[in-house]
């Protein structure tokens, strides 16, 4: 029985996601503070909205437990290196994975294709718009939401672009204005669009927006293949409540599976040893990728991934 | 103001405005919908002598059907019918030259989209149609009722600023075989071929000698929308674009699957995808979508609503189950026509802005091809 500490989740999530898990022990830490590793665990799990730093997760490698994160918040690339290094070190399993990967919706659409119901796959088109609140981390490379966008995108492609064109309305990323200082303290309020092209025709379309007022977000994402579509749309996923006035959108949201799979995913992978699941070398490709979308919003041009313009 | 109420001459007691079906070979729905609104009257079907005799035969059954002439002469028919409007309703290649003809006599036009294949056929169609300052309208779709609730929320300011809008056109409808179908022994699938046998169905958008990809034929659809809500021109495009499904498009080199990045004049961003992606991909017509992004909100918009939905044990495969009611386009496009000359004001897409549209899709086509994208200003400069 594995021990194992998930952080970054309600008590009501983690009591959803604990009773659906095989072979697993969640201890359950609710006076922890967000800087402390927890004590007496195999294993953590950093999820949801948890933003760990490198040190809290260090510390809790260092302290002999083995570390999922599949938190929303991308860590960045120096501190994914950082820490597979110590996780080697230390002996222990560091494993990286885009939660999005795990959400029902997602998971069907991977279905479908693996099954070869869609064919080749000629176009993914993605919306993702979240309220102001959602600043963007000025040092990352992108929006963390958008770099699972584009992780995502090259999953269902099985494959990398060969050619990259993204825009924005931020002035962050005009050409001379990356360091900045007045951009450090500016409005971050921005729309991202990240345009894909690749091998064999394939494309994709993907735009990411912090400018919603305050509440609820919206996602959008099809999938079209030569022989199948699918379509995920918070549009249709909607019950109606009426109290006066116009009448108000529920969003059906995709519930604790997702989450309890992948946290039963990560501890089958240590019972398992597999060495190949979900390494820092899978989220290399997402970051190269992050790093030719940053290549083309301030040259305003289109960029090969080895940073040749077109 | 036009009175439902009162009946089809309570305006005025002026004539209803003749028009001539300059060729309906390919859709007859632009000749439909004008005939079907009070104002307007067909009076005369009219093609050139040297059409294929399938194409006189659509022509006579449309004169017909409507128990009017059929002229194989157009300039006889513009002259000798007291022609007041064309109906362009071509193979696309020769959208331009009927028209221009048309506006060199002095009539107005609605024509069926795209607007040309063919750059310089454009800018003949707009010097004549400036030199005759007749009106102009290319068929469209910005009177759905969904779109029209889309134009008014942003009118009220719902959204504040536009910021960024987003369009997907896609269409249900099979194109043939699929691809990846033909033996390698066969020869490749003949477009116009393929065209002419898809008339009996209604897929035969792309009729003509020369072939036409989903974006060139259908783009103007979702940019005609853009325009209209953004009220500005796109700069600068960038697309990618591939033959995906069918065998037809891909043996012909033209597209049935595009994506485009478009940057509007005052830092407006947006995005089209468009496709004609089998009848595996939808229950009915297609996915056409609008989303709009504000600086005080959002707007997503199903141009398929309101809709009510069918099914029955006995209905054929590929009828549609998702029936829209309320879709007034067709009508609407027809009064604001009306509107146009009487009124003498551009219609709701008039030349200028057709021409517009069709730089932006000239634009993306060369960004398809060369991977980098492109400046329409500068184009249009050359």
């Amino acid at each position: 029985m594995i021990r194992l500490a998930i952080r970054g989740i309600s008590e009501e999530q983690e009591r959803q996601v604990a009773v659906r898990l095989h072979n697993v022990d969640v201890v359950s830490l609710p006076h922890l503070r967000r800087t402390d590793p927890p004590a007496h665990c195999d294993a953590v799990a950093f999820c949801g909205s948890e933003i760990a730093t490198r040190t809290l997760i260090r510390n809790c490698l260092t302290g002999g437990m083995h570390v999922l994160y599949a938190a929303e918040q991308c860590l960045s690339a120096d501190d994914v290196e950082i820490l597979s290094r110590t996780a080697e070190t230390c002996g222990l399993q560091f494993r990286l994975i885009n939660p999005d990967r795990f959400l029902p919706s997602r998971q069907l659409i991977r279905s479908q294709i693996d099954s070869g119901r869609f064919g080749s796959i000629g176009l993914v088109r993605s919306h993702r718009w979240e309220s102001a609140e959602c600043r963007p981390h000025l040092e990352q490379e992108l929006p963390s939401a958008l770099i699972r966008d584009l992780d995502l995108t090259s999953w269902y492609f099985s494959a990398a672009p060969e050619v990259v064109y993204a825009v924005s309305t931020s002035d962050r990323f005009a050409a001379g204005l990356a360091e900045e200082p007045a951009l450090q303290n500016a409005d971050t309020s921005e729309f991202i669009q990240v345009h894909l092209g690749f091998a064999d025709g394939g494309m994709a379309l993907l735009d990411y927006s912090n400018q919603l007022p305050s509440g609820a977000g919206y996602q959008f994402l099809s999938v079209i293949g030569a022989s199948g579509v699918a379509y995920c749309d918070d549009q249709r996923n909607k019950q109606l409540l009426f109290h006066g006035g116009a009448p108000q959108g529920i969003v059906c949201d995709e519930g604790s599976r997702g989450l309890a799979d992948l946290v039963q995913w990560f501890v089958n992978s240590l019972r398992t040893g597999d060495p190949t699941a979900a390494t820092a070398t899978d989220w290399s490709a997402a970051f190269d990728l992050a790093k030719t979308v940053r290549a083309s919003l301030e040259s305003r041009c289109s960029i090969t991934p080895r940073g040749v313009t077109l | 103001m036009f009175d439902h109420a009162a009946g089809s001459d309570a305006v005025t007691d002026s004539p209803r405005i003749r028009c001539a079906v300059l060729s309906a070979v390919k859709h007859d729905y632009v000749a439909r919908g004008i005939a079907a609104h009070p104002r307007f009257e067909l009076v005369v079907v009219a093609d050139d002598p040297q059409v294929p005799e399938w194409a006189h035969q659509r022509n006579q059954q449309l004169a017909d059907e409507f128990a009017i002439p059929y002229v194989r002469d157009v300039g006889s028919a513009l002259r000798e019918f007291d022609i007041r409007v064309a109906i362009v309703s071509s193979e696309a290649e020769r959208h331009c030259d009927l028209s221009t003809r048309a506006a060199l006599a002095g009539v107005h036009i609605v024509q069926d989209k795209p607007l040309s294949t063919m750059r310089s056929e454009v800018e003949r169609l707009t010097a004549a149609i400036r030199k005759s300052n007749v009106r102009f309208m290319m068929w469209n779709r910005n009177a759905i009722p969904a779109l029209i609730q889309a134009r008014n929320q942003i009118a009220s300011g719902s959204i504040g600023q536009i910021s960024s809008l987003h369009m997907d056109f896609y269409f249900a409808k099979d194109a043939g075989p699929p691809i990846g179908t033909r033996r390698p022994d066969d020869p490749p699938l003949d477009w116009l071929t393929y065209q002419i046998a898809a008339h009996r169905d209604g897929s035969d958008g792309g009729l003509g000698s020369t072939a036409v990809g989903e974006l060139t034929n259908e783009g103007i659809y979702p940019l005609a929308c853009l325009r209209m809500l953004t009220g500005r021109p796109v700069r600068r495009v960038f697309a990618r674009s591939t033959a995906h499904f069918h065998q037809i498009n891909a043996d012909n080199h033209v597209e049935d699957l595009a994506s485009l990045t478009l940057e509007f004049e005052g830092g407006i961003l947006g995005s089209v995808t468009i496709g004609r992606i089998g009848s595996a991909s939808m229950q009915s017509v297609g996915e056409i979508k609008l989303r709009v992004l504000g600086s005080e909100g959002a707007l997503t918009i199903d141009e398929a609503l309101p809709v009510v939905s069918l099914f029955a044990r006995t209905q054929p495969p590929h009828e549609p189950q998702q029936r829209r009611i309320a879709n007034d386009n067709d009508f609407l496009l027809a009064q604001d026509f009306y509107e146009s000359i009487t009124m003498h004001r551009p219609s709701m897409l008039d030349i200028d802005d057709s021409r517009e549209t069709f730089l932006t899709v000239e634009a993306a086509c060369e960004s398809c091809r060369s991977g980098r994208t492109v400046d329409i200003r500068t184009r249009d400069d050359n």
